[in-house]
């Protein structure tokens, strides 16, 4: 048997059967589906994939659904539900006869329907950007950190990460406490190094790349975590054969992304040994495309577009560059600026 | 909260006549359309017809509990049971056994573990609370949503007496379970039974530590947990 080679041709394929029709089992992560779009647009980018798959057509008509997902004042006045729901699973925003109780966006989505924007060449121009910002105001705690909405109290960094791409995007921070903010990640380091969703929790390499991605976007990254050889020995110390996210825990293709763009952040990419985990990545890949988060496991459209940056990160051939903070092909997001300064 | 009728489709049970539910609307062009299957396709209709008009009632109730056993981390149905719960006034033990049966099945659920966080604030009782957890932690011993919750009791509650004990069985068990090292540095640090800056107890953490490199020796938590 010839050794298993990257399959970019079968990768493409498999992210346009996802854009087009995700199975059933998806059903149980439909409240973030604006996520699972953003990985299959994000995949195919990655794959300079997207001009071939959308017709102009299909594009802007991808663009206006992602747009009928803004929540904005118009619709309700509750504080912090501005920005992008996950999808249409809530029912119809411009209900008069029933009211829209619980219809909120969450700092997930909207970033996700930000990035996705941006892949499909729009300009940000009809995104709600006042209200955005002030929604942050509301949403973020006093200790820093920052809660995804205003009906939950999952107060951790996963969402402070996503509210700083937000602020990159819209070009505005006046919605969001930075300092706090780098003192809530500076609480979530532990002693390993690490770095945890919240503080005291279990460090995680999630978590580290939305830590430095965070302070990258915030222009912290010299300051923010005094211990910077702790952080890098943890982020190396994740490596196997392929990446894991906690200490004795098995390789998982997401990890190669998650660390692996954290050390990019870092710019300590060098420091992986890219042939054990192209190694590893390679098993986790599927003859019928994408990734699984291990050798036998199905793929998925998560784990598959990670797998995908991975070998992007790596510099394979074909694969568009990556920004790492903004977990963004460079291309997509250089046009997405000159279109801005129009 | 049952009804005789939850095993038929909503549409056929006499409680839900009265409602005309909401098909998703999901526009010319959707982006990764989901293909639904049909209890949960109907579910949700009833769900988009009353939970936008904030009914808070039994049927509601139920309703939010067979949509989270399709979509555990639909979180706007868990924020919607919350409050049906509190304006029922529900028998809040009665919510704590439906979530323990809840947790053996998703135990990786976010918004599980955050709304009984807000049981429990709201019956400001948590005995009970570290045996669920550690039947939980017997399944999957590095479980974090269980060992984050097992921190919030901890420091809520001033419930400390007997964590280490607790964490030394977990090690007993697995002296790689870098969650159970983590509890333990957190106990160390942040509880009321050792001061943790005294010569004595970073000499017994070091001891500790060092005792359980001998047993093997290439395990990267203990000599983390040393380092720091
Ligand atoms: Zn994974």
């Amino acid at each position: 048997m010839d050794p298993p080679t990257f399959l970019p041709k079968k990768h493409i394929a498999y992210f346009q059967r996802c854009l087009t029709l995700l199975p059933h089992p998806y059903q149980s992560e439909e409240s973030v589906r604006l996520s699972l779009a953003f990985f299959c647009l994000g995949g195919l980018d990655v794959l300079g994939a997207l001009d071939a798959t959308l017709t102009d057509d299909q594009r802007q008509g991808h663009i206006d659904w992602v747009y009928a997902q803004q929540v904005t004042p118009a619709i309700t006045t509750v504080p912090g539900t501005h920005g992008f729901r996950g999808g249409p699973f809530d029912g119809p925003l411009d209900d008069r006869v029933n009211g829209v109780n619980y219809v909120t966006a969450n700092l997930a989505t909207t970033y996700s329907a930000l990035l996705s924007l941006v892949i499909l060449g729009d300009d940000l121009a009809r995104v709600d950007r006042k209200a955005i910002v002030r929604s942050m105001t509301y949403l973020q705690q006093p200790n820093g950190g920052i809660v995804p909405h205003p009906y939950s109290a999952e107060c951790d960094i996963r969402f402070l990460y996503c509210a700083c791409v937000i602020c990159h995007l819209l070009d505005d921070w006046s919605g969001f406490d930075s300092d706090r903010a780098v003192e809530f990640i500076r609480r979530c380091q532990n002693y390993d190094g690490g770095i945890a969703t919240s503080p005291g929790e279990e460090s995680h390499g999630g978590m580290m790349l939305c830590a430095t991605a965070s302070l990258k976007l915030m222009g912290r990254l010299a300051d923010g975590l005094p211990d910077r050889v702790a952080v890098l020995r943890w982020c190396i110390d994740r490596q196997n054969q392929g990446f894991h996210g906690r200490i004795n825990k098995t390789d998982d293709t997401c990890y190669s992304f998650w660390v692996g763009a954290a050390l990019k952040v870092l710019g300590h990419y060098d420091l992986i040994d890219d042939n054990r985990q192209r190694e590893f990545l390679l098993t986790t890949q599927r003859h019928i495309g994408g990734f699984g988060k291990a050798p036998t496991e199905y793929p998925d459209v998560l784990h598959s577009y990670m797998g995908l940056v991975a070998f992007s990160m790596m510099g394979e051939s074909g694969l568009a560059e990556i920004i790492p903070e903004l977990n963004i092909s460079k291309e997509s997001y250089q046009k997405f600026l000159v279109k801005r300064c129009v | 909260m049952q009804f005789e009728s939850d095993d038929l489709p909503l549409s056929q049970r006499a409680e839900w006549k009265d409602v005309t539910p909401i098909p998703q609307d999901d526009g010319l062009h959707p982006i990764a359309p989901i293909s639904y299957t049909k209890e949960y396709s109907e579910v949700m209709d009833y769900f988009r017809a009353i939970s936008r008009q904030k009914e808070l009632s039994p049927r509601a109730l139920q309703l939010t509990e067979e949509i989270i056993w399709i979509n555990p981390g639909h979180y706007t149905a868990w924020a919607y049971r919350l409050d049906i719960l509190k304006h029922l006034n529900v028998d809040l033990r009665t919510e704590l056994t439906f979530l323990d049966e809840f947790a053996e099945e998703n135990p990786k659920t976010y918004q599980l573990w955050h709304h009984r966080r807000e049981i429990i604030k709201l019956l400001d009782d948590p005995s009970g609370e570290m045996a669920v957890i550690a039947k939980i932690l017997q399944e999957d011993s590095k479980n974090f949503h269980a060992w984050s919750y097992r921190q919030w009791i901890l420091t809520r509650f001033q419930l400390w007496e007997g964590e280490l004990t607790y964490i030394e069985l977990m090690l007993d068990q697995d002296v790689r379970n870098n969650s159970a090292w983590n509890q333990r540095y957190f106990v160390v640090t942040r509880g009321n039974t050792v001061t943790p800056d005294s010569g004595a107890t970073l000499q017994r953490e070091i001891d500790y530590s060092l005792a359980k490199i001998r047993l093997a020796p290439n395990n990267e938590s203990p000599w983390v947990y040393c380092r720091g």
